[in-house]
């Protein structure tokens, strides 16, 4: 099989699973029991508001209508209109700023937590069994185990609560070092990636190191699994340097499992990330997630968790293609 | 044609039937309506009085104005005083409306079309209103405001048949009067028996489930009433199997398999114990052994279990070690001074041991001077059976699927395969927290939810184990005797298949227990269960760690990474006894 056939394979299953997905979404939110004007309606509101309600969101409709009208509103980026925080404003536009926080933060802190929970599992597995893997592995597992709000709820209240050394909430806004901070849309250039860092450190390192754990713990299992290989020892026959057989051997070999569990546990990744943003208040989708819950906002929660499952789909699909660079077989 | 015969007569006699009822009717119609029109002809003109003088009125361009119907207000409730201009030949705007009464003895006027006035006394107050145009053509109408005594029962109520709590004060300190308030009567209907008590402040033991309407009437010194409502609802004691469902839910299934298997041998006419099931259990303990010696020897694991076994202890004897016996209840008591409750004593969150009450709070107290050791002992119990009984429908549901897709293959396995692959992509944490929020917060949904999140995973791991049983000579060979699919299945395959994921298994109860966790805390749990997450929860948002009260989130955060780190440690060790190529390392 030829890349190009590969590709396009992929890509037809992930325009698939993207129907799927579209179609799961629109279901969810109607099959459910509950009357959704209940949520909608003001409390006293009158029939004629009722009516209105139901017409402006569709829902006196067939069921058919409601259906290829969303997936029409979905593909022009239309998700409709809020009923909670953003009143009765259109849902897109009050998107993008959130989406740009959480692309910040889900960034930095993944690229960081594969690289470092790789580092990590690396070293663990090829001590295995010294001080060293034990204390690392004994880390990382205290880590998984931790649920990700307990860990940044301690590291919000020791370092922004108790010492003062990091702002408590919000994505930006105040400086280090500076006790009147002028307005964000004020600042200048430098000024402003300084206010956005300085409030990232702290919901960062909570990322990080949480799903660091898991990626650690990953690639030790898998190295190990590796290391204890026929081919190793071969190589070891041979005379290579012990770096030789762990970079050029083992590591390649190693990394494929990771790749696929790690395409695996982006759920696990955006848990993490809601549960960060919340406890900061950090206005990502995850805040804003759990900000749609408390109103019952479900025109947002939809856009949501649209947004949030084609993340995962397009994190799988990355996830493939690096397997296909990994791994030579694939394109045989 | 002997069909059509028989019908046509049948038919006309129908519409025969249907015109006669047609005429009968419009004649009816045209009855009535004569008599309609008799009555409004031989019926003097509606309410003549006002008709009459409107008339009047135009002819002579005056003005012609409504004060309004008698009106009864509350006690401290604004009385609103509108008048309606009947007749005018002015425009309304240039129109002068004067309200005028007398009030705690001084006469007070009002000048506005629609006014509102709060009266000093309950009473009865005759209003005037006059009105005037720049011609000073006038008119005067008058009307009565009552003002009663406000009476306050105060909120609704909701108790349990069995609870130590159905003995009710009803209190009507909220009524408010001028002249001070002389006689408070309560009445309602108990068992059958009409009920009457006087005071402000009575209580009554309601023992029996009902919905009681309970009405208070209060006099004032003018002889004044007011009236309020109250509903107290008793709600019967559940079925004990809706109020241990949790038991129900285990030991049903339990029981029925306990059944079937007594059933079977009972079949196949063997005793019940025959020597052929004592062979079986020697083996199987002999196996058991030789797994538990490899289990002993990874010391992480079995720290681990002896962690969880602690936990159990805790889960299943949590009321008597408790030190108080409803912890989601039982607050220290209040300072009171005069009277009235001032604060909760000590204050809390606190370390020290209650100086009246004498209890000592190990691990401190929350914001609400509950007992954090209780609670925490209390909060097992919750995550225990969120992790066990959520596991149990993940792998059921996951067992189920992967042996359907991997044993009958083809297109079963792509459809099933292809559903896994979906809900795998689906992002779970953000569908727990969509479905609860659509569900509702109640403790089984918790369950459910989570049960039914995780099942893709378990689903994979059966269906590649059944793909490699599948291929061995025992099953072709069943297939070859004749065996059927279930036979197959439940003697060849599961036995091979389970221990494998049963490592799985526990793993899945860690998660199961983080998901629960993440949702108490994130208040998408239900409120009246004790949880840890819940309990943590509290402390964020009453910052524990600002007031110093570290023990509020060590207590319950130290817990759930100690049950997760536990079943995690043991899944992975017991990873280590049945996958043996693992035990290399």
């Amino acid at each position: 099989m030829d890349l190009r056939t590969l590709l396009t394979r992929k890509l037809v299953y992930v325009v698939i699973t993207l129907w799927a997905i579209l179609t799961f979404n629109f279901f969810l939110f109607r099959i459910m029991p509950g009357d959704p004007t209940r949520v909608l309606v003001p409390r006293g509101g009158t029939q004629e508001l009722r009516d209105a309600i139901m017409h402006e969101f569709w829902l006196d409709r067939p069921l058919w209508d409601q259906y290829t009208h969303y997936i029409y509103q979905v593909l022009t980026l239309d998700f409709g209109i809020s009923s909670g925080e953003w009143k009765l404003q259109e849902i897109t536009p009050n998107l993008v700023a959130p989406i740009i926080n959480t692309l910040l933060l889900v960034g930095i802190g993944t690229a960081l937590a594969i690289f470092l929970g790789v580092l990590l599992g690396r070293y663990a597995a090829w001590r295995r069994g010294t001080t060293a893997d034990t204390v690392g592995m004994a880390f990382a597992l205290t880590f998984y185990s931790m649920p990700t709000f307990l860990f940044a709820l301690v590291m919000l209240m020791v370092f922004g609560g108790e010492l003062q050394w990091f702002p408590l909430k919000g994505p930006y806004g105040e400086l280090p070092f500076v006790a009147n901070p002028p307005d964000y849309y004020d600042m200048s250039i430098i000024e402003k990636i300084i206010s956005r860092g300085y409030h990232l450190v702290l919901p960062v390192i909570a990322f990080t190191i949480e799903v660091m754990a898991e990626f650690a713990l990953i690639m030790r299992n898998s190295l190990t699994d590796v290391l204890t290989e026929d081919y190793i020892i071969t190589a070891r026959a041979k005379g290579l340097s012990n770096k030789a057989i762990l970079n050029d051997h083992a590591m390649r070999n190693a990394l494929l499992p990771v790749v696929t569990v790690a395409a695996i546990s982006v759920g696990w990744v955006l848990g993490g990330d809601i549960m960060v943003e919340i406890v900061f208040s950090y206005k990502g989708l995850g805040y804003i997630a759990w900000d749609a819950v408390n109103l019952r906002d479900f025109c947002v929660l939809q856009a949501l968790f649209l947004i949030m499952a084609v993340a995962v789909l397009i994190a799988n699909l990355i996830a493939d293609i690096i397997y296909i660079y990994l791994d030579p077989r694939v394109k045989i | 044609m002997a069909a059509n015969l028989h019908k046509r007569p049948m038919e006309t006699r129908k519409t025969a039937d249907m015109r006669h009822f047609r005429s009968v009717g419009m004649a009816m119609l045209v009855v009535v309506a004569i008599f309609l029109m008799g009555l409004a002809l031989a019926a003097p003109p509606q309410s003549d009085k006002t008709s009459g003088r409107t008339a009047q009125a135009l002819a002579q361009g005056v003005i012609e104005i409504d004060a309004g119907a008698p009106q009864n207000v509350s006690y401290g409730a604004p009385a609103i005083l509108n008048a309606t201009v009947i007749a005018t030949v002015e425009p309304e705007e240039s129109l002068n409306f004067t309200w005028t009464f007398i009030d705690n003895g001084t006469l007070r006027t009002l000048y506005e079309n629609m006014a509102s006035f709060v009266f000093s006394e309950t009473g009865v107050y005759a209003v005037s209103l006059t009105v005037r145009d720049i011609y000073d053509n006038n008119a005067s109408d008058s009307t009565t405001v009552t003002v009663l005594p406000a009476a306050e029962a105060g909120a609704s109520r909701q108790f349990r048949e069995d609870s130590l709590t159905t003995l009710i004060y009803l209190n009507a300190s909220g009524s408010r009067s001028s002249p001070d308030i002389v006689s408070y009567v309560w009445t309602f209907t108990y068992d059958g028996q009409p009920q009457t008590f006087d005071g402000m402040n009575v209580s009554f033991d309601f023992k029996r489930p009902g919905t009681y309407n309970i009405t208070l009437t209060v006099t004032d010194a003018n002889g004044m009433v007011g009236t309020d409502y109250l509903i107290v609802r008793v709600l019967a004691k559940p079925l004990w199997v809706v109020e241990h469902w949790v038991v129900t839910f285990i030991g049903i299934p339990i029981l029925i398999v306990a059944l079937l298997l007594v059933f079977n041998k009972w079949r196949k006419g063997s005793g019940l114990i025959t020597s052929t099931d004592i062979e079986k259990a020697k083996l199987q303990y002999k196996g058991f052994r030789k797994n538990w010696k490899i289990f002993r020897s990874n010391r992480l694991g079995f720290v681990g279990m002896i962690i969880l076994l602690i936990f159990a202890a805790m889960a299943v004897f949590a009321p008597w070690i408790s030190t108080v016996d409803d912890p989601a209840n039982t607050q220290e008591p209040n300072i009171i001074v005069g009277g009235v409750p001032i604060q909760l004593n000590p204050l809390p969150p606190t370390f020290s041991e209650s100086p009246y009450t004498g209890i000592v709070h190990y691990w401190g107290t929350d914001h609400k001077g509950l007992d954090v050791f209780s609670l925490t002992m209390h909060g097992a119990r919750a995550s225990l059976i969120v992790g066990i009984v959520a596991t149990a429908i993940s792998v059921l549901l996951g067992t189920a699927i992967g042996l359907a897709a991997g044993y009958f293959g083809k297109v079963t396995d792509e459809v099933l395969m292809r559903v896994t692959d979906f809900f795998l992509v689906l992002p779970w944490f953000p569908l727990m927290i969509v479905l609860m929020a659509i569900l509702g917060q109640k403790f089984i949904w918790v369950v459910v939810v989570i049960g039914i999140t995780s099942w893709p995973s378990t689903a994979r791991v059966v269906r590649s184990q059944v793909l490699t049983v599948k291929e061995r000579q025992f099953i072709v060979r069943a297939k070859c005797v004749g065996a059927s699919d279930g036979h197959i299945i439940k003697t060849h395959i599961l036995p091979n298949v389970l221990p494998l994921i049963f490592a799985n298994t526990v793993l899945l109860i860690a998660i199961a227990i983080f998901n629960e966790s993440f949702l108490d805390f994130f208040g998408l749990g239900d409120p009246t269960v004790i949880s840890w997450g819940a309990m943590l929860e509290a402390a964020y948002d009453f910052d524990a760690f600002l007031k110093g009260a570290w023990w509020w989130i060590g207590a319950p955060g130290a817990a759930i990474v100690l049950m997760v780190l536990s079943f995690s440690l043991v899944g992975y060790a017991i990873d280590d006894v049945l996958n043996p190529k693992l035990r290399r390392r």
